[in-house]
Order: structure tokens, then C-alpha cells, then sequence
């Protein structure tokens, strides 16, 4: 229906005319619902709340956000080691007179087993101990009752590819065999730790 | 409810003049304040805007600060002129289309002394330091319930009125009217209980305050705007809109699709919200091609009407105010156009328009038409031109200069190696002559406040008059 | 359209599809977020401890900083925010969990905040707050020298006066000390880092509701 009455004067109320809604604005509606569809599709993230942007798909967020099982450790190792070992070895490995020998470039910690370590660190050591050619003779307490197996593995890793050392990672199975070991007192220096296989 | 009349009929008859003045109280109450709000909005984002050149201007004055003084402003503007304005126009159409009387004007009057006192402990809440931080919503809880229950006594007037209407036929501009009113209701009480009573966790808290932000410019301040709009064209042009049905069709589409703009992707709210959102956005398109059709085919582009009346100017001007704003959000919703100029004066100069040009103009358009009715006196047709003439330039020069300034930002900071205080520079120039554009619309609402006093005074003097005359 | 019960109608209809969408569906989904485990310390994520930051995020917010600075880092894709702002990574939804109110920003004529404590100190922020353009020449952002009190040394200089260059500094024998809410206001710019990796591993199904109690700490 076209619009009645082409001129009324200004004074009265408005009216409107009737003529049908035209089929191309319906038609374009209808293909933006179909483009709508398909962002929708291509950009909702399959209306999951645990995908954000720029993510489409719940893979492209675990692909994008890949945590190693080794990145873990190496990170668990190296907060464990910042919170405790530092305030004798310090923060940067270097150790200090009457606190604690070196570990950078240390041979005991370079060792390709790690087995001599992990009972130095279960145990605690006491006693006269060659480290790069000096002599120490200084007590580190026995930390088995502080740390769990998974957190003293991570530890021993992170001492061993950190400030340039670079030697394989230590697994906590073999921290819990060292555990299982039973051992009364420190380790009596390194006479007693040379006495043990490198590794397990 | 076509034939088959709903209510006791109304003593007042239908007439124009006895319907103004059944309007009369309220409608100057709320347009009064409104003038006042605005005349204070634009102020103080002025000052805000020139703060931005001169950071150490009342720098000490922490009620003054940038942080205060922009949200403060805008707040006068959107609760105090706005919603103000677009309820007495929505009460006046709500009455002339339905051809009855006002009813309930002392409820509507008692509705805007809570607005007001609302607004105002609102607004001094945001200088002292009370504002909620949520965009267009930052007035604390304690203004928020008498705004809440000032909207209600203002709402039930337009209830009653509207069911008190005669029979015939329902106008677009009442849809819209309608529509506006229940609008606001839900969203202002929602964002209220989830943002101020008992907030919701974490980033909700986005969600909830970009969508009422958005629902109160497009839909509530935007239904009022285009209610004065599809009255006054129509109407002074001497043409009968050319279709209710396209009407109609935009009515639906802007309230099913347009209330679901203005959450932007890329923040950290799922993926599906911004995607959401830029889907409602895109398929506004059809209704501002509707709109823009319609009205198209009622004026048949005959610019003689241009001069005819000043209302039909302010409505010309808002209406293509309202397209380009809306044509600018479609855009700006996309995603690789949001990538760039998402956060940068780009999004603030759409705004600016849908505020100033659009709903601002439909509303003066408005207010010009019907105030010398209920008055029956004449504006100063120089005031009147002045002001037209400074908002225009105003509003055009202000938008202008932050969208050409929030693409230049935006590209600027797409590149990694522009630092951040470079870019800053550079854009500045943009955001002076911006400034410059609040200052002629602060200048126009100033005439508006001008204008308006001289309007009541004549109306005054003449009244004192005929007293005097009835007297002697 | 000429019924006004039909009209209701629809607009109910059609502000529910809105509500549910907007405020019901994000609701539902994210309004019941946990703080995430950290996989590599353990920790929680976000520190449900608030203390100074909790207050400064107050003062953030009473002064409109929201205004100038958004909070929000966006993925590479948005455009390179991480590079802008010294951020990690993109800002989750869990960084925002213990936030009241939530400010993600709509508008960056000052740079983004989201990562700010990573490459500031609270002298640097204090300072910056004092005259922006010390550190930035050129910044529009405004001095907040009402954050700050001139007083008279007494004994000797206090420990958290700020050191400002001569054409700044306070009068001989008077210093410029940071109010408690500036202290505040820095604490809580430090607290802004969004620097802890959380993977985003899908959480045990709950069945618990959807609520708006403060999380549990």
C-alpha cells in the first residue's frame, strides 16, 4: 500500500503509511544472520567459558600455553631452591666462606649419576669434603623431613642445568629410593659420599 | 485495542491546547533542570577537556580533577539533561498521539524533584570522591535509589496516560517512547543490584556495565531521540511517514540487535560475549538502512522544508547524526577495525556523536517545538539560530577531530616501536580542536539556558499583565 | 502494533534474549570462578590477600583513573599490547577476580595499567603521581599533589619523603611525604602485574551455582 494523503497541514498529528516491509532489507537480514551463523561458528569458541581470545578451539589454548613436564620442575626446582638452599649457597651458586661450598662447576654436583648428591641433601653432610680443590668442613642438616621426593628432584635438576652446569635431570623415583635408604646421622664427609655408586 | 476503548475517558478533551496545558507544570519542570544539567554537563567536560592541555589547571583541587570532573559532566549530561528532556518529550508525545491529557502530573512532578535531588547527590558523590567507576553508570548507590524511585513516579504518568489513550491506530514515536521507559527500568535496576547492591565476581562486573552503558545510549536515550524524530519530521514536513510496518521493523531489530552492542572482543571475558555482541552490532545495519529508507521516502529530499521551521532543522541534522553514529559502531565492531582503533579516541567521538549530535539535537528539536506551545509565547528566532549554529559546529568539529585523532592513534600504536608518550604527541593536536568543539557546544547550551530563561521571563511579564489588566 | 499488552510482550521478549545473553550468560558461566592453581609453585592465583592494595584499588577508583587507563592487555592479535605495557601475556578473567570494582578501561590517553608493578618502583610511582611529567615530559596526566602533604622536618628527614628535583622540591626545612592514600594508591599499582602463568586446565565439574558472595579466601 503506497502512502495516502500527500499533504495534510503541519498543525495535525502525524500518521504513517503502510507499505510493507521492502523484501530486499528482509533478504539482507537473513544473509546476515547466515554471516552471523558463521562468525558465530568460527569466533564463539563453541560458547565455552573456558576459551578467550584470540582462541578458537579448546586445542589452540593447550597449544598455546605448553607447560613441559620438565619446565614444571625446572620452575618447582627453582623456587624450592631461592626459598631454602640460597641463604647458605646463595642466589647465585657461588657458596660462601663458612656457609656453604660452591656448586657452580662443582664436580659432586656435575656428576653424570646424581645418587652422591641426593644422599648428601637427604641426609645431611658433615665433615671434610673437597669441592674444586678446597677443602670444607662445614654441617649441612639432613632436609629429608622438609621436602617430598617430587620437590627434592626438581631442586637437584635446577643446581644441575643452572649458572652454566649443565648435567641430566634427577628423577624422584630415585629420590625415593635414596629416602628409602635408611641412614642414622649426616653423611661423614666426602670419604663416605665417594664410597657410594654414582648411581642408583 | 483498536475499536473498544480501554479506559473512562478523560473530562479534558482532545484539543492540542487543552493536552499542552494539562502538560504544562511537569513538562517545565523537566525541561528547566534538564537546560540547567547541561548547561553544568558541558562545563565541566569542558573544563575536563581543557585539563587535558593544561594538566596543572586546579590540579591541587581534588574534587576538580581530570578523574572526577569528566565522569561528573557526563553524568549531568546523561541523567540530568538527558533522561530529563527525553521523559518530558516522551510525556508530551505520549499525550498528543494518544489525544488525551496528561495524567498524573503531580506524580511526574514529585518523579523530578527525586531525579533531581538523585542527580545532584550523584554528581557531588563523583566529586567527592564516591563514583562507582563503572562508564555512564558512576553515581554511588546512595543517588542511585532516589533516581530509581524518582524514574518510577515519572514512569507512571506515561503508563497512565498511554492507557488512557483514545482508540486508533498506536504512532511509532509511542513504540518508541514506550519502549525507552521499560528499557531503563530493567537495565538501571539490574546494573543497580548487580554492579552497586550485591556485585557480582570478577569480570561479570564488565559484562554487566558495558551492556547497560550501551543499552542507555542506544536504546533508552537513542528510542527517545528517534520518538522526536519520527514525530516531528513527518509532521512539519506536512507528509505522513512513509511506513509504520519499516517502522516497526526498526523498532524490533534495534531492540533485539542493538541491545546486544558495545562489548568489545579481545577483553577477557569469554570469547563468545565480544563475538556475541559484534554479531548484534553488524546486524543493526538493517535498521539504520530502514530508518534511512523511510525517511528517505517521506521528505523526498525536498531541503525547501530546510528553512521552514527550526525544529525540522535540529530533526534533519539528528537524524543523520543517528546514521553516521550508528554506521560508526557497526564498523567499529568488527574485529580487525577493533583491533585498531579499540581504546582510542575513536570510540569516545562515536559516543560524542550519538550524545550530542544525535540525542541532544532531537531533544532541542523537541523542546523548540513544544515549549512556546505550553507557554504560548515565541523563542528569540537569534538565540534559537545561535544555538543551532554552535552545537552543529560544535558537535561536527569535536567528532570530527577525535575520530580522525583515534584512527591516527590507533594506527600509531600498532606498531610495536612508537612509544607510547610519542603517540600521545601526536594526537594531542587532535584533542585541542576537540576541546575547542566542547567549548562551542558549552557556548550553545549556554544560548539554550539564555533563551529559555527569556522565554519564561516574556511568559511571566505577560501574565503579570493580564492580571494586571484583569485587575484594573 | 497497536495492542499495548502486545507491545510489552515483545519488549520483554526482547530485553530477555539481552539480559540472558549479556548478564545471565556470563553469570552462569565465569560467575562462579575459583582462583586458578599456579602449576608451578602451587600458589593460588589471583593472592586472595588484600591489604594495602585492596584499599589503593579505593582510591584508584575515587579519583577516576579509570578515565585515562585501562587494565587490560590484549592478545597479539588486538594489537601489541604486551610490547606497549611490559605485560607477559594477555590479561584472564582470573586476574580480575578479587577486583572491586572491575575497571577494565574503555580509553588509553594514558598507557595501559594492567602490568604497571613490573616496571615501576614505589618511588617511581610516587613521583609519577606527584608530576607526571618528571619521568614522562610531555604527559597530559594531571598532578596529584593533594595525594601528597608539605610538612616541616622535625627531627630528621622521614624515611618516605619523595626525592624531587630543586625546581620541585619542598622549601628548606620542609619535605613532601605521601598521605596514607598515595602509599596506598602505589601498593595497588604494584599489585598490578598479571605476571603468573596459569594454564588454563579445565577444572573438575562443579555443580555449584552461579553466585555473587565475594570469593572465599
Amino acid at each position: 500500500m503506497k502512502s495516502p494523503e500527500p499533504s495534510r497541514e503541519p498543525g495535525a498529528e502525524p500518521t504513517a503509511g503502510f507499505a510493507t516491509v521492502p523484501i530486499c532489507l528482509v533478504l539482507a537480514l537473513g544473509a546476515l544472520c547466515y554471516w552471523g551463523e558463521f562468525y558465530l561458528d568460527r569466533n564463539s569458541g563453541s560458547f565455552d567459558e573456558h576459551i578467550y581470545a584470540p582462541f578458537h578451539t579448546w586445542d589452540e589454548v593447550v597449544a598455546n600455553n605448553p607447560v613441559s613436564e620438565e619446565q614444571v620442575q625446572y620452575n618447582l626446582g627453582k623456587l624450592k631452591f631461592h626459598q631454602t638452599c640460597e641463604l647458605c649457597h646463595q642466589a647465585t651458586g657461588l657458596g660462601q666462606d663458612g656457609k656453604a661450598p660452591p656448586l657452580v662447576g662443582s664436580e659432586w654436583v656435575l656428576a653424570p649419576g646424581p645418587n652422591r648428591i641426593a644422599h648428601a641433601v637427604m641426609n645431611g653432610l658433615t665433615g671434610p669434603i673437597t669441592v674444586k680443590g678446597t677443602a670444607w668442613n662445614l654441617t649441612m642438616p639432613a632436609w629429608k623431613d622438609n621436602f617430598t621426593d617430587k620437590e627434592m628432584a626438581a631442586i637437584l635438576t635446577y643446581i644441575r642445568s643452572e649458572w652454566g652446569n649443565k648435567a641430566p635431570a634427577v628423577k624422584a623415583d630415585l629420590i625415593k629410593k635414596v629416602r628409602a635408604e635408611p641412614h642414622p646421622g649426616p653423611m661423614a664427609g666426602g670419604d663416605e659420599l665417594s664410597k657410594l655408586p654414582e648411581n642408583l | 485495542m483498536t475499536a473498544t476503548p480501554t479506559a473512562p475517558q478523560p473530562a479534558a478533551t482532545s484539543a492540542p491546547l487543552d493536552i499542552d496545558a494539562s502538560c504544562r507544570a511537569p513538562l517545565l519542570a523537566l525541561f528547566l533542570s534538564a537546560a540547567l544539567w547541561l548547561v553544568l554537563g558541558t562545563a565541566c567536560t569542558l573544563l575536563a577537556s581543557i585539563k587535558l592541555h593544561v594538566p596543572h589547571l586546579l590540579a591541587d583541587c581534588s574534587a576538580l580533577t581530570y578523574g572526577r570532573i569528566r565522569p561528573a559532566g557526563l553524568d549531568c549530561f546523561l541523567y540530568g539533561f538527558g533522561l530529563q528532556a527525553g521523559l518530558g518529550v516522551g510525556l508530551w508525545l505520549l499525550c498528543r498521539l494518544g489525544r488525551t491529557a496528561l495524567l498524573g502530573s503531580g506524580v511526574a512532578l514529585f518523579g523530578m524533584a527525586f531525579w533531581n535531588l538523585g542527580v545532584s547527590l550523584g554528581i557531588l558523590g563523583i566529586l567527592i570522591g564516591d563514583s562507582t567507576g563503572y562508564p555512564a553508570f558512576e553515581l554511588p548507590r546512595y543517588a542511585a535509589g532516589f533516581l530509581f524511585f524518582g524514574y518510577i513516579l515519572l514512569a507512571i504518568p506515561a503508563v497512565m496516560t498511554f492507557h488512557a489513550r483514545r482508540p486508533g491506530l498506536l504512532y511509532p514515536s509511542q513504540w518508541f517512547v514506550l519502549g525507552s521507559i521499560f528499557w531503563f527500568s530493567w537495565i538501571f535496576s539490574t546494573a543497580g543490584m548487580l554492579l552497586l547492591c550485591s556485585p557480582v565476581r570478577g569480570v561479570v562486573q564488565s559484562s554487566v556495565s558495558w551492556w547497560y552503558a550501551n543499552n542507555l545510549s542506544e536504546i533508552v536515550l537513542g528510542f527517545m531521540g528517534l520518538a522526536s524524530i519520527f514525530y516531528f519530521i513527518p509532521k512539519l514536513v506536512g507528509r505522513p511517514l512513509h511506513s509504520a510496518p519499516w517502522a516497526a521493523f526498526v523498532f524490533w531489530m534495534m531492540t533485539l540487535f542493538g541491545s546486544w552492542a558495545g562489548l568489545p572482543e579481545g577483553s577477557p571475558l569469554p570469547i563468545w560475549v565480544g563475538s556475541m555482541s559484534t554479531v548484534g552490532t553488524v546486524l543493526m545495519v538493517v535498521a539504520v538502512l530502514a530508518v534511512a529508507l523511510n525517511f528517505y521516502h517521506t521528505v523526498r529530499l525536498n531541503v525547501n522544508t530546510l528553512d521552514a521551521d527550526p525544529t525540522l532543522r535540529f530533526c534533519y541534522v539528528a537524524l543523520i547524526f543517528w546514521l553516521i553514529a550508528s554506521a560508526q559502531q557497526i564498523i567499529g565492531a568488527l574485529r580487525g577495525v577493533n583491533a585498531l582503533t579499540g581504546l582510542t579516541w575513536f570510540g569516545v567521538a562515536q559516543k560524542e556523536l550519538q550524545y550530542y549530535g544525535f540525542f541532544a539535537l532531537g531533544m532541542f528539536g523537541a523542546i523548540y517545538y513544544i515549549l512556546p506551545r505550553l507557554l504560548q509565547s515565541t523563542w528569540c528566532p537569534h538565540l534559537l539560530k545561535a544555538h543551532f549554529w554552535l552545537s552543529l559546529l560544535g558537535i561536527v568539529t569535536l567528532y570530527l577531530s577525535h575520530v580522525i585523532g583515534g584512527v591516527m592513534q590507533g594506527i600509531l600504536l600498532s606498531e610495536a616501536r612508537n612509544s607510547f608518550i610519542d603517540v600521545l604527541r601526536s594526537t594531542m593536536m587532535a584533542v585541542r580542536i576537540g576541546t575547542l568543539g566542547e567549548l562551542l557546544i558549552f557556548v550553545g547550551a549556554l544560548v539554550f539556558l539564555l533563551n529559555f530563561v527569556k522565554i519564561l521571563s516574556e511568559t511571566g511579564q505577560r501574565l503579570r499583565g493580564d492580571i494586571m489588566g484583569r485587575l484594573s | 502494533m497497536n495492542s499495548g499488552p502486545l507491545l510489552f510482550l515483545g519488549l520483554l521478549f526482547t530485553m530477555a534474549c539481552s539480559w540472558l545473553t549479556f548478564v545471565m550468560g556470563p553469570q552462569l558461566q565465569v560467575g562462579r570462578m575459583q582462583p586458578a592453581t599456579n602449576l608451578v609453585s602451587q600458589e593460588l592465583y589471583p593472592n586472595p590477600y588484600e591489604g594495602v592494595s585492596g584499599q589503593g584499588s579505593q582510591v584508584y577508583r575515587a579519583n577516576g583513573c579509570v578515565s585515562c587507563h585501562s587494565q587490560q592487555i590484549r592478545a597479539k592479535s588486538f594489537g601489541p599490547d604486551m610490547a606497549h605495557y611490559l605485560a607477559i601475556r594477555p590479561s584472564t578473567a582470573y586476574d580480575y577476580l578479587y577486583d572491586q570494582p572491575v575497571l577494565l578501561g574503555d580509553q588509553r590517553i594514558g598507557p595501559d595499567l594492567a602490568a604497571v608493578g613490573l616496571h615501576f618502583d614505589r618511588a617511581g610511582l610516587l613521583q609519577k603521581l606527584y608530576e607526571p611529567r618528571l619521568s614522562a615530559p610531555g604527559s597530559v596526566m594531571p598532578s596529584y599533589r593533594y595525594l601528597f602533604e608539605t610538612r616541616k622536618i622535625t627531627f630528621a628527614p622521614s624515611t618516605n619523603a619523595l626525592a624531587l628535583p630543586p625546581q620541585l622540591a619542598a622549601p628548606a626545612g620542609y619535605e613532601v611525604v605521601p598521605t596514607p592514600a598515595a602509599e596506598e594508591l602505589a601498593g595497588y599499582l604494584l599489585s598490578r602485574r598479571q605476571n603468573v602463568f596459569i594454564y588454563f586446565a579445565p577444572p573438575p565439574p562443579t555443580n555449584a551455582p552461579a553466585t555473587n558472595a565475594p570469593v572465599k579466601k
